[in-house]
């Protein structure tokens, strides 16, 4: 069948349409269009069917449905828009994390060079004391762990993102990577009593592993071949909904607790804030599919995720 | 009108009184004794309009008025930066001048000649918007609104890092603000260097604020003169 595709203003991107055999899937759609327009790789392609009279945007056609599944016929129009260059998750996951690990080790390791050196700051080389030694460890095995699980756990439902964003994310964590470690490591920093410190850094240890066996259950969430929305289940998902990011801000709690610092609270309190939004949305969309009718399980959670505050 | 709509009048028509007053005071002191006496003339309307801004920010957040909170937050923290971080902590910026073609000096006369005329033709936009029944804005507003500020706003923003840099060494010498280590929260301010950083915001932000005033541009005279 031949499909017209115009662009979001109704202008035809290509001019004679496409055709495509009868079953095609919307994957090959965007296979085909990809070989008469070489810029436009599928993964920046997004089709929407013409949104029906009185709506303003069509449907979403997504990769593995056919297009027969939206009731598409010869001769019909959909809608066509570039979302621009991509990139993948796993390239942005692995840039995001690398920043942080690579810019908080220098004032660790070169205090006398940019403390003194850069900073002029007096005693910049003085030996680092116990909790900065600490805590220099668990923001780098923090980071590692990140860039492993992002090789060999996570599992990405979508391929890639605009490029856009591995600019806004890496200066994000870059950033606070590099202003926690200038204060956590300065020559004047001051620790808190050494009970605190340990309790910190212990509570942040058992976070990060249980932050792992989320990240564990997460990956494992679908049968191969399934799609779709699952209710994520098992350990600490049995009374949060987001306990992965429950266990994300609270390792971060552990940590800032252990080192004390305006800044290290302040990446927290960011990082919350933005996984907040986040949770708040997937626990709507969890009580909206599994609302326990039809034969549908039924989603009942204690917290969305800060427990027991939220 | 409702309560909303009736504040939401007051405080943009006390906005255009106050930027209009910067204007005038400004520009008779600029004729009458010079580009010296400029701020002097204007530091109260300028301090007290620029100041009221946060308020936007508030509408913003509480859904009073529709214009994404980001975006104007960052118009607005730029602002009071130069206000209350150049123009009052770093006095040796206010006399400051620099000429750049033909009659073009940057100063504090090209400063409120930028942000002056925007602001008196934004809030009239907004005023209109709030006051008439039916929310419209005459034609020439809305031109001006969105046409005005491909000039005025690198205008603005080379004003404001002229006088930035103006005021730097002052603001070196006398490090207002300054909070130093050791101390238990492990925290240190630097005012200077804040400020720098603050103004490195500028390489990705003004880009991305004229982008979004040229999208505009497009969304509301381009589609407008289609269905003239």
């Amino acid at each position: 069948m031949k499909l017209k595709i115009v662009s979001r203003s109704g202008r035809p991107v290509v001019a004679d349409g496409i055709v495509v055999p009868n079953d095609a899937k919307v994957s090959d759609l965007k296979r085909s269009l990809h070989a008469l327009k070489k810029k436009l790789y599928p993964s920046r392609q997004r089709f929407t069917t013409s949104p029906a009279p009185g709506e303003s945007r069509g449907i979403v056609l997504v990769d593995d449905k056919s297009l027969n599944d939206y009731g598409l016929e010869d001769g019909d129009t959909i809608v066509f828009k570039d979302l621009g260059p991509q990139v993948s998750y796993k390239a942005v996951f692995f840039f995001e994390y690398l920043g942080p690990l690579l810019a908080y080790l220098p004032f660790y390791f070169m205090r006398r060079e940019i403390y003194g050196g850069i900073f002029g700051i007096k005693n910049a080389g003085k030996a680092p004391l116990e909790a900065q030694t600490l805590a220099m460890y668990f923001h780098t095995a923090h980071y590692v762990k990140r860039i492993l699980e992002t090789f060999f756990v996570h599992k990405f439902s979508h391929a890639t993102m605009p490029i856009f964003n591995l600019v806004r994310n890496c200066s994000y964590y870059w950033t606070f990577g590099a202003f926690m470690s200038y204060f956590i490591n300065h020559p004047a920093y001051t620790p808190v009593g050494r009970t605190q410190m340990l309790a910190g850094f212990a509570f942040s240890a058992v976070m990060q592993l249980s932050n792992l066996r989320c990240h564990v259950i997460l990956a494992n969430l679908r049968k191969d071949g399934q799609k779709g929305y699952v209710i994520p289940s098992g350990f600490l998902f049995n009374y949060v909904t987001c306990a992965n990011y429950a266990t994300e801000i609270y390792q971060w709690l552990g940590f800032n607790i252990a080192t004390q610092s305006v800044m290290g609270y302040t990446f927290m309190c960011c990082g919350a804030a933005q996984m907040m939004q986040w949770a708040i949305a997937k626990h709507a969309r969890l009580r909206k599919l599994f609302d326990g009718k039809d034969g549908r399980p039924k989603f009942r959670r204690a917290f969305i995720l800060l427990p027991p505050f939220f | 009108m409702s309560f909303a709509k009736l504040y939401l009048a007051t405080y943009n028509a006390s906005l255009i009184a106050g930027w209009l007053s910067v204007l005038v005071f400004g520009f008779s002191a600029l004729r009458a004794t010079g580009a010296a006496s400029v701020y002097d003339a204007i530091e109260k309307p300028l301090v007290w309009s620029q100041t009221a801004a946060v308020l936007e920010i508030v509408h913003a957040a509480i859904g009073l008025a529709r214009s994404p909170v980001v975006v104007t937050a960052m118009q607005v923290s730029s602002r009071l930066m130069v206000v209350w971080g150049v123009l009052i902590l770093a006095p040796e910026s206010r006399t400051a001048k620099m000429g750049v073609v033909g009659p073009l000096e940057l100063g504090v006369p090209s400063l409120i000649l930028a942000w002056g005329v925007t602001e008196v033709i934004r809030y009239s936009f907004y005023f209109f918007k709030v006051a008439t029944k039916d929310g419209e804005v005459p034609r020439a507003i809305v031109w001006c609104r969105y046409t005005l500020f491909i000039v005025l706003y690198p205008l603005g923003v080379s004003s404001e890092l002229f006088l930035a840099k103006s005021g730097f060494a002052q603001l070196v010498k006398t490090n207002p603000l300054a909070l130093e280590m050791p101390n238990k929260l492990n925290i240190a301010f630097h005012f200077p260097t804040f400020m720098v950083l603050f103004f490195l915001g500028y390489v990705p932000g003004f880009p991305m604020l004229y982008g979004y005033m040229l999208d505009a541009r497009k969304k509301v005279l381009g589609t407008k003169s289609k269905r003239d």
